[in-house]
């Protein structure tokens, strides 16, 4: 009988071994991947918590004062008496709390409580702090954490890009920044038959970006000549001399990319200066009833412009309508003046994220989706509104309302808006000496 | 055009420095005499600018008239400062490095809260008033009446208190703490009030300031510290202590800041301004008019 050799080679060992290995790693694939979903119960909770990492103190405190956390509370407050946020999770509705954190106007410490908020506070949402450049570090931490928060005081281009490209996925400004408003801003030098523009701006980051965009489109456009083109530093206590360059260059359309302050102090000293071109514009600040008609009064603001209104909505629109007129009154009642015109926006935005958590619950996932890529009916005083953030774009979207992009003081209490003429919610009219 | 320009940069530099000198005057003052850098200084002209915008609003009151309740509030309000805080600091620190570092983190402490106070009490809000706003004509090239206003003002405001420090006996005193501190206490003046005079006239000339610019700007909680940098930079350029030096280096600055602004290039503005300092500070190390 010949003997056969019952070993086994080292080849066999080896293939023996390699279909051992894929039989285990599969069969743990195949175990945790039909692992039955655990039914967790969710952790007994008794309120939703928001938390707010703003200014309270410094240069910012003013934003968060009269743009940011008066918003806040009022969405907030209007839910609570609701009896609270329906959290589909827990099949109830759980009040709201605002946990409030003072970022001192300081980017480091904004980014240092945000993080201290959701890591050890533990707060389930976050409302934006104040000021553009706070906002725009914040959306880093956002991300990082994955959570969707609704923006205002933001108009940084490099944050339309970065959303574009899809690097930012969790911040939702209502706001667009200044590259959006170029192109109408050139129409509507086209329609005034503007010749020769002037256009100064603070050496600050949003001053920058607004007067760089709007010399671009219109230099590419060659509607008009820009024949002042100039910075100056921020703050400032003195706009004349640049005025007074603008006077000698005969500008027919002064546009000051100004802030608050110096957007003030332009309006002022153009009107000292008598400094009347038909079209006058500046950015943020001059638009504010709350503060510019104490100052000014309604007469001497009479054909004044404002750039800075994406989606606004004109005085005589507001006045139409009786949900949104309500909503003025109670925004008189709660901050001691109308409304700016695009006002409206923030305030929809945070209905927009509370919708989004009733619907979806305290998933963050799901309520950043959901503010991607839903439209909110939102009912504003007995008026629905038809809103949404515009899918990887910055900015949101008024949709059932006519909203505009300029507006125009027009002696009523609260600007017009006068461009584009589908969103105008009465026509231009050329700026004039006051009366006397 | 040249003749125009030229009144133009003449006048409105002018009426720019004269209110950079009223601001800075003060620091000068209080720093010269009692070594305190009081980088509060600029909340007394933001509580300045607070009550002449109140009592315009609210009672009517003529800005100029205001000048006496602001300078009042802001003495009131030092006075309770000194006996509670600065007092006590210059008492026990055994040296002047010592006082400074100590007044130092004081001032920026009270600074803070001074800011802050003012947010919660009057919100961050601007807030201005229209005064004298009408265009007057000096050499064919028209400026705003408050403008004027503010520049004569501040010319006669400082013009006293120059007159005061170079002729009455107290100003002697002053300046003789200024220029020998350790001589002046042996010829018997007395430190403590002189050190006490010096931070309530640097307070009420802060506030003085405020209750002007009110007439030109709005005004917001923060408004002090864009003046205190202006204030310390004209302090350092006339030469720390030097009264007349901060008033003339307040006029430099107006002028070299609208000469800027108007012929040169606005954007300039802040880097002509800080050469100047350095300049200054190479050239004579103590201040233009620093002996």
């Amino acid at each position: 009988m010949r003997k056969t050799n019952k070993g086994v080679t080292k080849l066999q060992v080896a293939i023996i071994a390699v279909v051992i290995v894929i039989v285990v790693i599969a069969g743990i694939a195949y175990y945790f991947y039909h692992l039955p979903a655990t039914v967790t119960t969710p952790p007994p909770k008794d309120k939703v918590v928001f938390g707010v990492v703003c200014a309270q103190t410094g240069v910012y405190a003013g934003l968060t004062q009269m743009f940011t956390l008066p918003y806040y509370q009022w969405v907030v407050e209007e839910q609570n008496a609701k009896g609270g946020l329906y959290i589909p999770e827990y099949g109830k509705r759980l009040p709201i709390e605002l946990k409030i954190y003072d970022d001192g106007s300081d980017v480091e410490t904004n980014l240092r409580l945000t993080e201290k908020a959701i890591v050890e506070d533990k707060v389930d949402f976050l409302f934006a702090p104040s000021g553009a450049e706070i906002c725009f570090a914040a959306t880093s931490v956002y991300e990082k954490y994955r959570v969707p928060v609704v923006l205002m005081t933001i108009e940084v281009d490099d944050l339309g890009r970065a959303i574009r490209k899809g690097d930012i996925r969790y911040s939702f400004p209502v706001y667009c920044a200044s590259e959006w408003y170029a192109p109408h801003l050139v129409n509507f030098l086209k329609f005034t038959g503007s010749k020769r523009v002037g256009i100064i701006y603070p050496q600050i980051r949003a001053g920058i970006d607004w007067a760089k965009d709007f010399y671009s489109e219109i230099k590419a456009s060659g509607v008009a000549e820009i024949v002042v083109y100039e910075a100056y530093p921020y703050p400032t206590e003195d706009l004349s001399p640049l005025i007074r360059k603008m006077m000698e260059a005969k500008v027919d359309a002064a546009i000051a990319c100004a802030e608050g302050p110096d957007s003030i102090l332009f309006v002022r000293q153009s009107i000292e200066l008598g400094f009347y071109p038909p079209v006058i514009m500046s950015g943020p600040g001059c638009e504010v009833p709350a503060i510019d008609l104490p100052i000014f009064g309604t007469e001497a603001l009479k054909g004044f412009m404002n750039f800075n209104e994406y989606q606004g909505i004109g005085y005589s629109v507001f006045r139409q309508n009786p949900g949104l007129w309500k909503w003025c009154e109670e925004h008189k009642r709660r901050l001691g003046a109308l409304p700016f015109t695009n006002a409206l926006l923030p305030y929809l935005g945070y209905k927009a994220l509370l919708q989004a958590i009733e619907e979806h619950g305290l998933n963050r996932e799901k309520v950043r989706d959901a503010l991607a890529s839903e439209t909110f009916k939102i009912d504003v005083y007995g008026f629905e509104v038809l809103f949404r953030f515009r899918p990887g774009e910055m900015g949101a979207e008024i949709l059932n309302v006519k909203t505009g992009c300029f507006s125009q003081w027009q002696g009523a209490e609260m600007p017009e808006i006068v461009w584009p003429p589908e969103g105008a919610s009465a026509p231009w009219i050329p700026w004039r000496p006051q009366k006397g | 055009m040249f003749p125009s320009l030229f009144f133009e940069v003449l006048i409105g530099g002018l009426v720019l420095g004269l209110l950079y000198s009223l601001v800075s005057a003060g620091l000068n003052l209080q720093y010269g005499v009692t070594r305190i850098l009081n980088v509060a200084h600029g909340e007394f002209l933001m509580l300045g600018a607070y009550t002449t915008y109140f009592l315009f609003i609210l009672f009517g009151v003529n800005p100029l008239i205001s000048l006496l309740v602001s300078g009042l509030v802001s003495l009131i309000l030092m006075l309770a400062l000194y006996s509670g805080i600065f007092r006590i600091i210059i008492k026990r620190s055994s040296s002047i490095e010592e006082l400074e570092m100590e007044t130092l983190l004081t001032c920026f402490a009270l600074s803070f809260i001074f800011q802050n106070t003012a947010v919660i009490l009057f919100s961050a809000n601007e807030r201005g008033y229209i005064y004298a706003s009408q265009l007057i004509s000096i050499a064919g090239i028209p400026f705003a009446l408050n403008r004027i206003i503010v520049a004569i003002a501040s010319s006669v405001i400082n013009f006293v208190i120059y007159a005061f420090m170079r002729f009455s006996r107290v100003g002697t005193a002053l300046r003789a703490m200024v220029s020998e501190p350790i001589g002046a206490k042996l010829v018997g003046i007395n430190a403590s009030r002189m050190y006490m005079l010096s931070l309530l006239l640097g307070c009420i000339l802060s506030a003085w300031a405020g209750s002007l610019i009110s007439m030109m700007f709005a005004i917001t909680p923060f408004i002090g510290s864009n003046y205190l940098m202006i204030a310390l930079v004209a302090t350092v350029v006339g030469g720390l202590g030097s009264f007349i030096g901060g008033i003339i280096s307040g006029i430099i600055m107006g002028y070299a800041v609208y000469i800027t602004m108007r012929v040169i290039s606005p954007s300039l503005t802040s880097l002509v301004l800080y050469i100047v300092l350095i300049l200054i500070l190479l050239l004579k190390p103590r201040g233009l008019f620093k002996r």
